[in-house]
């Protein structure tokens, strides 16, 4: 190799094409031209936005009203010097550099029961990632009335360092899967491992939902 | 006393008759926020919901985390 004329990187089409060759056809298929919306961006929500820029997924939709806090970094997926930013400023910042083509679409506020359709209309599948249990179950509500038409996946019980055998993926209506364990709050402590567990959960469960199978 | 059987989260559970959803709940000890479905829909009011023989119950335990 002439070290004074290094190869050129593959154009961008042809990089993410390379990109998503190891992965399974239908995956690809589900994910093209596909929109996901993420409802919290915190331990969960930065780890799923993560995981579906990775997969390949055309645009993500993103809601939350924090900024990045110091104790959020042993679990979320943020860096030191992105503390005091909001979150979708910092996760767009990150996600720049996993997938050159993903568009992504943010809103810093609180997404309620009034604004949810409004900000995720356009979403062909839907995160919950909020840490809230009320909230959570909120959601739930939207997910069976007003947004019932896409798949969603929930996330409850990823708290402590119980065991990953107690984790369980459950299909709870026609368009609904509860990911974790049910059972164990934040307020028993967090550890990045259980809660990325929980959000790995949500992403394989999400995209065999968008693949026509069972959660 | 007589006895129902639900179908709780896919599960056969046997319960005495007149027993409400709020009753489910406690049995299982659920602290938690909960949302609980009978036969597909959301029940508001768990503790003035009677279950009756062979009803779907599907119940969610949310916990705070994420």
């Amino acid at each position: 190799m002439d070290p004074t004329n290094p190869p050129r990187p593959p154009s961008m089409d042809k990089l993410t094409g390379m990109m998503f060759s190891r992965q399974p056809e239908e995956v690809n298929q589900a994910l093209a031209g596909r929109t996901v919306g993420i409802i919290g961006l915190g331990g969960l929500g930065s780890h799923v936005a993560y995981m579906m820029a990775k997969s390949g997924v055309a645009r993500i939709i993103a809601a939350d009203f924090d900024k990045v806090s110091a104790t959020n970094l042993a679990r979320q997926y943020y860096m030191i010097d992105q503390v005091g930013l909001p979150k979708t400023m910092a996760l767009e910042y990150m996600l720049r550099f996993l997938l050159p083509d993903l568009e992504f679409t943010s809103h810093e506020e609180k997404v309620t029961a009034e604004n949810v359709v409004g900000i995720f209309g356009e979403a062909d599948l839907m995160f919950e990632c909020v840490d809230d249990a009320d909230t959570k179950a909120m959601l739930f509500e939207v997910a069976r009335t007003s947004m019932s038409r896409v798949p969603w996946v929930f996330a409850s019980g990823m708290g402590g360092a119980h065991s990953a055998s107690e984790m369980k993926v459950r299909q709870v209506a026609a368009n609904i899967a509860v990911v974790g364990d049910e059972t164990h709050p934040d307020t028993e402590g967090v550890t990045i491992s259980r809660v990325m567990l929980a959000a790995s959960m949500q992403v394989l469960t999400g995209v065999r939902m968008l693949m026509g199978e069972e959660p | 006393m007589k006895e129902i059987t639900i179908k709780l989260n896919g599960k056969d559970e046997k319960l005495p008759e007149g027993s409400t959803l709020a009753d489910l709940y406690a049995k299982y000890k659920a602290v938690n926020r909960i949302v609980g479905e009978v036969n597909g829909e959301i029940v508001y009011e768990p503790s003035k919901h009677v279950l009756e023989d062979g009803d779907v119950v599907e119940i969610v335990s949310f916990v705070g985390g994420g």
